[in-house]
């Protein structure tokens, strides 16, 4: 039986249309990420799940039980959300403690569950601590641990990583889902960023403008996304657009800018179609020297960055659009130079074909 | 064109050191990033150069002059901050025109100027919208256009990207520093974010408690970095204590917690408490077949992440408590799972060894 269950959830605050009929399932020890860029509405439909806001549409089910009217306190939840606040005259131990000594639970062990709870903080933070002595990434852990302390099942995580530095964050977000998993909790939890989703959801759900874009495990929604929003919002992609020039039984060429051809495997796509290829940046080789086989392109290096345990090369093809690559680092690799002479070479099955978009390419992919 | 130097700045609030005696050059056309996390005295050091704030001892020069003495808006310099308000009541080309016509240009010169800097962050068909119909992105990229078309030319940058959804905050970092090079401007850009940090600069200084512990290319700062600080703030790591047990003229054999790890190091003698550190993606995981580096450990996979197109594994050395942390490609036809029984292997030139710290590793390490 799926824990939480969302079904036709509508939600109008005056002129916009915040949810415009969400259909959703999570399933009992599931990890969920909702991401969208701002306005979405992930964190209407969080509040409508925890019951803070009523639905103006629709059902939401926990446990199989309707509980539309039903209050939070009663829904069974642990929350922690970007602004609700610690109680300000009561220790971080205190606060942590609260949600089982409302319970009934005795003070000691209260206080131990609290204990643990606080260890899952990266920042060191005494228990003693009152809240306005910490500082904004801390009160964050806080409240984290608070909610993981009421012994709620289900738990939901409003950007609960959003007041931390960049580097712990990305320690504390592991940290969090290994608790989830231990204490074998469900969680959804809402992010504006799309590399902590990726990083620890069992299952990630993208938003835009009120709909539900596509819903899959992260690996699914990077290397099959549906459709171009969500290709391009979960990680960097290159686009081109262009024409299917010729196909075969299992292959066609796509003819893009300037006569630029490439080899693509492409079911369900006819000659004369307009579309718009993707190419994921670690799908792409780059080669120094000239190489033979299917799809490789003659470029010119724009850029080599050195990022985080890769190597990210901006190309320019000889057409005049740009080719994203991404290699892992190692010591024994060599850093192409920018305006180095370079070979490409585009596996045809690695390239994700869309229809190009009515509206234009600009306006499907925009963020805002 | 200014270059800008640092010599022995100190500054004191009360009794906390924000800054102990930091000597630092950023040559002309050079965009350099100050990188650490909270606390590390980023914002100060950022501050005293604008004039904002004086420094206790110590000189300041942009270009040749000392300007210590100098007021903020007459040091040349632009500044831009995380919450830099447009004027609401102002268009979006007025926003822009602001500077130039406080410099008293001549009017044509004042809307040329904005035009360009408008055209040049992409928004010359929103000149006539007020700030309240754009998006936060959009603000900001304006916000950017008013600080470019000052003329300064050199930009001070605190935490630009920092209020962005992530997934603009990751396409704008490669236009900012578009627009800095085209321009030809000397930057300084203060950030806690690694992976912002090594897209944007030439140069990465790193800032701990308020000093500086390491100046380098992105490049040099990752593969190189000068302490176990370094290692496991720019990027992950697995770092951990060992004990030396034997060395020859250009290695060392370590052993922490029952494994033994083959080094390229040089300095240490047999019994020294020392750091090791292995980058994640240098450490490769192979099946028994497959021929092995100098180091090779029988692990089991615990933990498998998925990010941006790489698969983040952390594994435990069978037998022992040591856990290892690889990054390996998301390769179409291996699949990993959780439990399996693999080889680590990684070559002994991927291992840094530090001199333990006389803080302690835990201090050491610490992002506070």
């Amino acid at each position: 039986m799926p824990r939480v269950e969302v079904i036709g959830v509508r939600k109008r605050f005056g002129d916009v249309e915040a949810l415009r009929g969400v259909d959703l399932s999570i399933e009992d020890g599931e990890y969920v990420c909702i991401i969208g860029p701002s306005g979405c509405g992930k964190t209407t439909l969080l509040r409508i799940i925890a019951g803070l806001i009523p639905p103006d549409e629709g059902h939401v089910y926990i446990d199989g039980k309707l509980v539309n009217g039903v209050p939070p306190e009663d829904r069974g939840l642990g929350f922690a959300f970007q602004n609700i606040a610690l109680f300000p005259h009561m220790s971080v131990l205190d606060n942590v403690a609260y949600g089982l000594r409302v319970r009934g639970k005795d003070a000691s062990f209260s206080k131990k569950v609290a204990r643990e709870m606080l260890r899952i903080s990266p920042i060191e933070i005494s228990p003693k601590a009152l809240p306005r002595e910490l500082s904004g990434g801390a009160a964050q852990a806080v409240a984290i641990a608070r909610a993981l302390a009421t012994g709620a099942k289900l738990l939901l995580l409003d950007e609960p990583l959003g007041a931390l530095d960049a580097r712990v964050r990305v320690s504390m977000r592991y940290e969090l889902r290994r608790i989830v998993k231990d204490l074998g909790l469900t969680a959804i939890h809402v992010t504006h960023n799309q590399a902590e989703a990726m990083s620890i959801a069992d299952k990630v759900v993208v938003m835009r403008s009120g709909r539900v874009m596509q819903v899959g495990a992260p690996r699914e929604l990077f290397w099959q996304p549906q459709n171009l929003f969500v290709a391009y919002f979960v990680g960097e992609i290159t686009l081109l657009e262009g024409y299917i020039v010729e196909r075969s039984e299992d292959r066609c060429l796509i003819e893009l800018r300037e006569g630029l051809q490439l080899v693509s495997t492409c079911p369900e796509r006819a000659r004369g179609d307009h579309v718009v290829a993707a190419i994921r940046p670690e799908r792409v080789k780059l080669y120094a020297s000239e190489v033979g086989g299917e799809n490789v392109l003659r470029g010119k290096v724009l850029s080599a960055r050195v990022l985080t345990g890769v190597l990210r090369y901006e190309v320019l093809l000889e057409n005049g659009e740009t080719l994203l690559v991404k290699e892992i680092l190692t010591h024994a690799k060599r850093r192409v130079l920018p305006e180095t002479s370079v070979w490409v070479q585009i596996p045809p099955q690695s390239i994700l074909l869309f229809d190009y978009p009515s509206i234009g390419l600009m306006r499907e992919i925009s963020l805002e | 064109m200014p270059s800008v130097e640092l010599v022995g700045v100190t500054k004191r609030f009360g009794r906390k050191t924000a800054l102990d005696n930091v000597s630092l050059r950023v040559e002309d056309g050079e965009y350099a990033v100050v990188l650490g996390p909270t606390g590390a005295g980023k914002t100060t050091l950022l501050r005293i150069v604008a004039g904002v704030l004086k420094p206790d001892a110590g000189e300041v020069r942009i270009g040749e002059a000392v300007v210590n003495d100098i007021p903020p808006d007459e040091r040349g310099v632009a500044l831009f901050f995380q919450n830099f308000a447009l004027f609401p009541h102002m268009t979006v080309l007025d926003n822009v025109a602001y500077g130039p016509r406080m410099r008293g240009l001549p009017e044509q010169d004042c809307i040329r100027i904005a035009r360009e800097m408008l055209d040049l962050v992409h928004l010359l068909e929103r000149a006539n919208s007020m700030p309240h119909e754009l998006s936060g992105g959009m603000q900001q990229r304006v916000a950017l256009a008013r600080a470019l078309a000052t003329g300064a030319n050199l930009l001070l940058l605190d935490e630009p990207l920092s209020q962005l959804d992530a997934r603009i905050g990751e396409e704008l970092r490669y236009e900012l520093r578009r627009f800095v090079k085209d321009l030809g401007l000397t930057a300084i850009h203060v950030t806690n974010d690694v992976d912002e940090a090594m897209a944007v600069a030439d140069k990465i200084v790193v800032l701990k408690r308020g000093s500086v512990i390491q100046v380098g290319s992105p490049e040099e700062v990752y593969l190189k970095p000068k302490t176990p600080f370094v290692a496991s703030f720019v990027g992950e790591a697995t770092v951990f204590e060992a004990i030396v047990r034997a060395v020859d003229s250009e290695r060392v054999r370590v052993e922490a917690m029952g494994v033994e790890i083959m080094a390229y190091a040089q300095g240490f003698s047999g019994g020294d408490l020392v750091v090791a550190a292995i980058r994640p993606e240098s450490i490769r995981l192979l099946r028994e077949a497959e021929p092995a580096l100098a180091n090779r450990l029988e692990v089991t996979v615990e933990r498998i992440s998925f990010i941006g197109g790489m698969l983040r594994v952390e594994c435990g050395v069978v037998g022992t408590d040591l856990k290892l942390l690889s990054l390996v490609p998301d390769e179409e036809n291996v699949e990993l799972a959780e439990g399996e029984k693999l080889f680590a292997s990684f070559s002994p030139e991927e291992v840094s060894i530090y001199p333990y710290p006389s803080e302690g590793l835990f201090r050491e390490l610490s992002l506070e």
